[in-house]
């Protein structure tokens, strides 16, 4: 998965290692709109399916207290 | 003007007032210079009323709005639930910021140490961020078998996810080890190695993805609700009024059956 190429960062001085990232920071910015909602954290598993509006009434629905405690 | 990461340079900002913020996951590999992999930053904040207090007005400078996600506030994050907030950086890309305060797999007192040493960069560790990446994902494993390369040849071994290492550290130093595919690789058993360490990899997987359904049916109605609500509604400092009130109403602080 990570070729030689991807490893070889440690020769790299502080200001090479941004400027490496920063470029590929902006060729990321084109996949944008197809990024999953989340890279981290809880919800990392939903998908924007999942959190589309038009089922807020349904799930508002869920008395909260049958979840929580 | 020299280029920079604009996740370190938050990070610097965060901490301007004192370690409260340090940078995990993706960040991190960059960071202990082993890929350049993400896109996103990611930090564990400081347990605290006044590290979320200072994170949000860093992230109000920056005209930031929440993403679908927990309000970024103590009684929240120690439950276990993570903040999501997002900007757009001065050239107009798309900057994401993800909080907690209790990753998973890593101890209390590990926790605390990133926030004693000073002098320390703000960066978890390898070891730490080995074992912050035994998550649902399939990519993931393959990081931490380069993760651990970086590693003291007895740790690598403890953790590492590929089987020729393990069948090369194994023979010398695998006598006390626990894992099977340690135990497999002693006998030279290179397919039995192969075998534990995918069994293993599954086992993992499917812990987090039942740690993570948890806060997903819990946290559905809130996010439903947040979602309905126009993005500009989300921007802070407002933004953070609104989310906390939709929480107080909707979002469990520590959901039912969640180990945070």
């Amino acid at each position: 998965m990570l070729s030689e190429d991807d490893l070889n960062l440690t020769d790299l001085d502080a200001e090479e290692l941004a400027a490496a990232w920063d470029l590929w920071f902006d060729l990321a910015q084109a996949t944008n709109d197809d990024d999953p909602p989340y890279a981290h954290g809880v919800f990392v598993e939903l998908r924007w399916e999942d959190l589309k509006p038009d089922r807020a009434a349904a799930l508002r629905s869920t008395p909260v207290g049958e979840r929580s405690r | 003007m020299p280029t920079t990461n604009v996740y370190f340079d938050l990070t610097e900002e965060l901490n301007g007032d004192g370690r409260i913020a340090v940078l995990g996951s993706g960040q991190a590999v960059v960071w202990h210079r082993l890929a350049i992999m993400s896109k996103d930053g990611d930090w564990i904040l400081r347990e605290s009323p006044e590290a979320c207090a200072r994170a949000l007005r860093v992230l109000e400078q920056h005209g930031a709005r929440y993403r679908l996600g927990a309000p970024l506030d103590v009684r929240w994050l120690e439950g276990g639930w993570s903040s999501h907030l997002e900007l757009t950086d001065e050239r107009g890309r798309r900057v994401r910021c993800d909080f907690f305060t209790r990753p998973p797999r890593l101890s209390r007192a590990e926790l605390a140490s990133l926030f004693e040493d000073r002098d320390s960069p703000p960066v978890v560790s390898i070891e730490m961020l080995v074992r912050m990446k035994q998550t649902q994902r399939a990519k993931d494993y393959a990081v931490i078998g380069e993760l651990a390369r970086r590693l003291e040849p007895e740790l690598e071994l403890r953790w590492t996810t590929d089987p020729d290492r393990v069948l090369e550290l194994a023979p010398e130093l695998g006598a006390g080890s626990s894992r099977p595919a340690v135990a497999a690789a002693r006998t030279g058993d290179r397919r039995a190695v192969v075998r534990a360490l995918a069994e293993e990899i599954d086992e993992m997987q499917v812990r987090d993805r039942d740690r993570l359904r948890v806060y997903e049916e819990a946290s559905r109605p809130f996010l439903a609700t947040l979602a309905a609500l126009p993005r500009e509604e989300l921007r802070l400092p407002e933004g953070h009024r609104r989310v906390l009130d939709i929480a107080e109403r909707l979002l469990p602080k520590v959901p039912r059956g969640a180990e945070p």
